[in-house]
């Protein structure tokens, strides 16, 4: 792909990212939904859990809703960005998919375009999301904001390829929700957000080192309690890797998912 | 501007288009005319390049579907059998969309868009959301999408299916209008006998194959005559004594069909010589209905799809459950 081509497609892709940016705006109840949910997680478990947990271990140090405050904001991001494949399997449903399909233009766009759809749309949801830090005590300054909507960013990459990845499998909205659903529950629970991995079974480990999220919500971690005292003891048990290595994990299982995607998404009837 | 070779399209073992061969020269409209699964949407894909061909070739306005697909895409406007359009964002957003993809400049797009758009007198609500749209302003909005990019060819996969008589006549004047000022070429599928007339040529396709291509004039010459269609109260003896006048009767369902080049003339002789009692006669020039009955011996009957039809129709008006229990809206 040469100059003209590339230009070519490059505005093809921002048109179809600007398609969904359009209607993202326009469905409120969208938006309002999906931020209803991790303020539930953090009322519910945050508040319920707190006096269960509070006052032990590393907990002594450190609020629990401040500890699953990073586990709500990647588990934010991955809803939001995996639903982004919904709305290529809803267009498929509706016809609208054809009238992408057969425009002169590659199918690498397309699943670039949606994958760029997903990455702003979980950018924006956590940015709103950040306004509540305050009240969790948490109070994150310009940097750490800029360094914490960039490992959001790479984490939705990744997810947000899972996404396309499924959508170019599956053909109707119901079996997306159903597979969907049936994937979030053990990313939510086995990744660090909601309690520490340190005395869980092997398997529960195991599954725990594969899913992107554990890497994604450590790194977080480390960005948001910056302005923190924690004990040695607390931070071995509350930021398990170095933050070089969760980039680097979680840049891998980005281009791996991503790679993945297109080719599906190219070899797609 | 469409050439044809041996075209072939196989799904395991059925094969829905056997080896299909046309040409389609520039400006005019090409009608593939035959009932419900005889083929005409698989060749259609086929020729989008939305579909690869499993043997033959096809070439539309010179590049190959095969070799070449993005510059047949780019040569091509397409209206589906089912909307493509986005019922969430307005009339003018599909377009602009349309623009983007197609890489028409922006300045342009503005005044290609509106003048579509006025073709198919949707300037008033073009800033309204699709939603908000009848099946028949959803099509013309589709046939005014399908123009933006000045394809040189425009396909029309049964551009009136779910639309009301009404709907249906004003989508034709459209579509001639814009054939004579554009000098478009227009490749069109139909099952429905009285818009193939409107055709310049039109392809019959019956199980996968074209059983007649021919203007639609000369195609119902070819029937030879007028059709008379009889019953009597002895369909067995009338058919005998129909043979000796030399007429050529066929007995179908009840009926007996011949073809006479003086109709009027020779039912008035038949009613003097017939001895068994006519009870009903039909006397009409031929109508493609016709000549899909002599070719194939059966008929396209138009209520064939009327079930499919007022599906779609609701469909395109919105908010019904459609197959599977899907939310259609």
């Amino acid at each position: 792909m040469t100059g003209p081509g590339l230009r070519r497609e490059v505005r093809a892709g921002w048109s179809l990212f600007r398609r969904d940016m359009l209607k993202f705006r326009r469905e409120r109840a969208r938006i309002v939904s999906s931020l209803l949910q991790p303020i539930m997680f953090l009322g519910i478990f945050g508040l319920g859990l707190k006096n269960v947990l509070g006052g032990t271990g590393p907990f002594q140090e450190l609020d629990y809703i401040q500890y699953i405050f990073p586990g709500v904001i990647g588990i934010n991001v991955l809803g939001i960005s995996m639903s982004t494949g919904v709305t290529i399997v809803a267009d498929r449903e509706f016809g609208f998919l054809r009238e992408v399909l057969v425009a002169p233009i590659s199918r690498l766009t397309i699943a670039l375009g949606k994958v760029a759809s997903g990455v702003a749309t979980a950018m924006f949801q956590v940015a709103i999301l950040l306004l509540l830090s305050p009240l969790l005590g948490l109070t994150p300054g310009f940097v750490q904001i800029v360094l914490l909507m960039s490992a959001v960013a790479l984490l939705a990459i990744a997810t947000s390829a899972l996404g396309v990845l499924m959508a170019s499998r599956i053909r109707s909205v119901e079996s997306f929700q159903y597979v969907f659903q049936f994937m979030l529950f053990p990313l939510f629970f086995l990744s660090g957000a909601f309690f520490v991995l340190d005395r869980v079974p092997p398997w529960i480990a195991f599954i725990a080192n594969l899913n992107p999220l554990t890497y994604a919500i450590d790194l977080f971690r480390h960005i948001l309690y910056g302005d923190i005292e924690l004990g040695e003891l607390s931070r071995s048990l509350l930021l398990v890797n170095s933050p070089a290595e969760d980039i680097l994990i979680i840049a891998v299982i980005s281009v791996v998912l991503l790679s993945a995607s297109v080719v599906s998404f190219v070899r797609m009837e | 501007m469409i050439e044809v070779e041996q075209l072939v399209r196989r799904f395991g073992d059925f094969e829905a288009v056997r080896g299909v061969s046309f040409e389609v020269a520039e400006g005019e409209i090409f009608g593939f005319l035959g009932p419900n699964g005889a083929g005409k949407t698989t060749t259609i894909n086929m020729l989008v390049t939305m579909l690869r061909p499993s043997a033959g070739e096809a070439r539309v306005a010179g590049f190959s579907v095969r070799e070449d697909p993005r510059s047949v895409r780019e040569s091509i406007g397409i209206v589906f059998q089912d909307t493509t359009l986005d019922d969430a964002l307005t009339g003018w957003e599909n377009l602009r969309f349309h623009a983007d993809v197609y890489d028409i400049p922006t300045k342009l797009f503005r005044e290609r868009a509106k003048e579509v758009l006025q073709t198919v007198e949707l300037e008033g609500r073009r800033d309204d959301l699709v939603r908000t749209y009848s099946g028949g302003m959803k099509r013309r909005l589709e046939i005014a999408r399908g123009l933006l990019h000045y394809p040189k060819v425009l396909f029309l996969d049964e551009p009136t299916l779910g639309l009301d008589p009404q709907s249906r006549v004003a989508l034709w004047d459209y579509i001639r209008e814009i054939q004579q000022r554009e000098k478009i070429t227009v490749f069109l599928t139909t099952h429905y006998m009285a818009e193939a007339e409107y055709c310049g040529r039109i392809a019959i396709i019956d199980n996968g194959d074209i059983v007649a291509l021919d203007t639609p004039a000369r195609l119902k010459e070819s029937v030879g005559g007028d059709v008379v269609t009889l019953t009597t109260n002895d369909n067995l003896q009338a058919g005998l004594e129909l043979e000796e006048l030399r007429l050529r009767p066929r007995i179908e369902d009840g009926l007996i069909r011949f073809e006479a080049p003086e109709g009027a003339t020779t039912v008035a002789n038949v009613f003097r010589q017939l001895t068994p009692k006519i009870v009903s006669v039909d006397l009409h020039k031929p109508s493609l209905e016709d000549v899909f009955i002599k070719l194939t011996g059966r008929e396209i009957r138009d209520d064939e799809a009327s079930e499919a039809d007022k599906m779609r129709s609701q469909m395109r008006a919105g908010g019904i459950i459609g197959p599977g229990g899907r939310r259609m809206s």
